[in-house]
This record gives structure tokens, C-alpha cells and sequence, in this order.
């Protein structure tokens, strides 16, 4: 049911199907060098991965991923950052702690899959458990503002995924 | 500009590799599994974005580029994913944190009654 639910051949899916193909197009572009005689086998080999491939749970919402990006890569910055001077001073004190980030407003089972995921690259963080109320962090070295990094990080990723359930409430 | 570029280039291959060193430095130094991973997925991956950035800016064309790039990104989403794997894989076989706070705790809890 669900399977049929996503079919990218039905109406209210042809948003997600160009999607697909548009990503698909750029992929090819990027792996085949730009060249044109790739194209005509190519084309073909896109439109059908694209009819076939089942619809991924990341929505198609261009501005939230514009404002989620450049937080992502800043963080990732900082992570990369913190890591490699913890790393390397002479003494290395850690203040390493485990704890725990309660779900504020991420429903869906995907948005949280890629949250813990993304927290793996922020700084001093890595998730160890995924719970149905809860993440378990690791935390390398413990800061004060760490806990409200989380929940801002969550904010953003929030209205990725919550709008799809509602998209597919809506369609059902 | 091709030089500028050139210098950029160079600058940002060697702040690459610096970051490889430290997150090399890290894996040997870090206590446990879960530390270890921080300096995998922390300071490799932004050795590696900028090494793949610094390389990118020496590509022949855009589609070059973008494949340097591209690989950068399936490199972040692989880590990304394999660090929660093997974290939640390392704590359901039951390896615990090292956690210097409770190791604190615990020794200042054995003071009084000595």
C-alpha cells in the first residue's frame, strides 16, 4: 500500500519524479565529465533509473536546505577544528560525557536517522543510541551550550521531514 | 587570477593534510572506540573537504570539479552513517565510555571512607 503510495508515476508525485531526474541528470553530468556523446546513451539510462528508483524520504524543500547547509558546513568547520586541537595538545585533558537529547519537534523516523547522522560530523559529538524519545551523545570534550547546539540543530532539520508527514497525511 | 588561484590551491591542500596528520594523531591518541571515531569523522572529513576543495580549484572544467567535490560529499554521508553503525554497534556489545568525570567521581567517592 504504501509502496503504491509512493509510485513516482502518479500525479502528486511528479514533483518528486523531477526531482529524481534532475538529480540523476546532475550526477551523470558531474560523472561523465560534461561529455556530449555520453548523453545518448545516458539520457535514456536516467529517465528510466528515475521511474524506477523508489521515492527517497528527503522532501524536495530548496530553502530549508539553503538554510540548513551553510549551519551544517560551519559546524563541520568548528568539528573538523576542535578535533584536530584536542588531538594535538601536548596534554590532553578530556572532559568526555554522555548525554542525552530529548526529541522537541522531529517526528519522523528519517528526519532523526539524519540528524544522528549529521550530529556524527558537528563538533565534539557522536551519537551512540537512537531512541524512540531520545538520542544518547557522546560528548568528546563537554561544553557548556552543547544541549542547545542540539536543539537548534533539530529546529532546522524539523521542518525537512515533519512536512512530508504531513504531505503524505494529506495524500492518504 | 591563475595564480591566485595556484596559491589558494596550495593553501588549501597543505590545511588538508594538516587536518589527515591531526585526525591520525587522534585515532592513536583518543582513549576508546568513541574518541576514536570523533577524529575520523571530525578532523579527516575536513581534511578531506579541503584537500578535495584545493584540488577542485586545479580542475580542467566545472565537471571536474564538481566530481572532486562530489566525492568529498559521498565521503561525508558514508562517515556520517558508519560512525553511528559502529557506535551503536561498540555499545550493544557492551563497551563502555571512557568517562573521565565518572572515574573522578568515583575515586572522590573512595577518599572519605579511606
Amino acid at each position: 500500500m504504501t509502496r503504491q503510495r509512493r509510485l513516482p508515476t502518479r500525479p502528486r508525485n511528479w514533483r518528486n519524479w523531477a526531482g529524481r531526474l534532475g538529480l540523476l541528470t546532475g550526477l551523470w553530468w558531474i560523472i561523465s565529465g560534461g561529455e556530449a556523446e555520453s548523453w545518448r546513451w545516458g539520457l535514456p539510462a536516467i529517465i528510466a533509473a528515475s521511474l524506477v528508483m523508489p521515492a527517497p524520504d528527503l522532501p524536495l524543500r530548496p530553502s530549508a536546505w539553503l538554510r540548513l547547509l551553510p549551519l551544517a558546513l560551519w559546524l563541520g568547520l568548528r568539528g573538523g577544528v576542535e578535533v584536530a586541537w584536542l588531538a594535538s595538545r601536548p596534554r590532553m585533558r578530556l572532559d568526555t560525557r554522555l548525554i542525552e537529547h530529548r526529541w522537541l519537534t522531529l517526528e519522523a523516523p528519517a528526519g532523526r536517522l539524519f540528524m544522528a547522522s549529521l550530529i556524527n560530523l558537528l563538533p565534539g559529538t557522536l551519537t551512540i543510541r537512537i531512541e524512540h524519545d531520545r538520542l544518547q551523545v557522546h560528548v568528546l570534550h563537554y561544553r557548556d551550550g552543547i544541549a542547545d547546539a542540539l536543539c537548534r540543530l533539530e529546529r532546522y532539520i524539523a521542518p525537512l521531514f515533519n512536512s512530508t508527514d504531513r504531505r503524505d497525511e494529506e495524500a492518504a | 587570477m591563475t595564480e591566485w588561484l595556484s596559491v589558494a590551491s596550495h593553501v588549501l591542500v597543505v590545511a588538508g593534510i594538516f587536518f589527515f596528520l591531526a585526525g591520525s594523531l587522534g585515532l592513536v591518541r583518543f582513549t576508546d572506540v568513541y574518541g576514536r571515531l570523533h577524529a575520523l569523522t571530525k578532523a579527516d572529513n575536513l581534511g578531506l573537504g579541503l584537500l578535495c576543495t584545493g584540488l577542485a580549484l586545479q580542475a580542467s572544467g566545472l565537471a571536474e570539479a564538481a566530481k572532486i567535490m562530489l566525492v568529498w560529499v559521498l565521503v561525508l554521508v558514508a562517515s556520517g552513517i558508519g560512525a553511528t553503525l559502529v557506535a551503536s554497534t561498540a555499545a550493544a556489545c557492551g563497551i563502555r565510555p571512557w568517562l573521565k568525570r565518572a572515574s573522578a567521581e568515583r575515586e572522590a567517592a573512595k577518599r572519605p571512607a579511606e
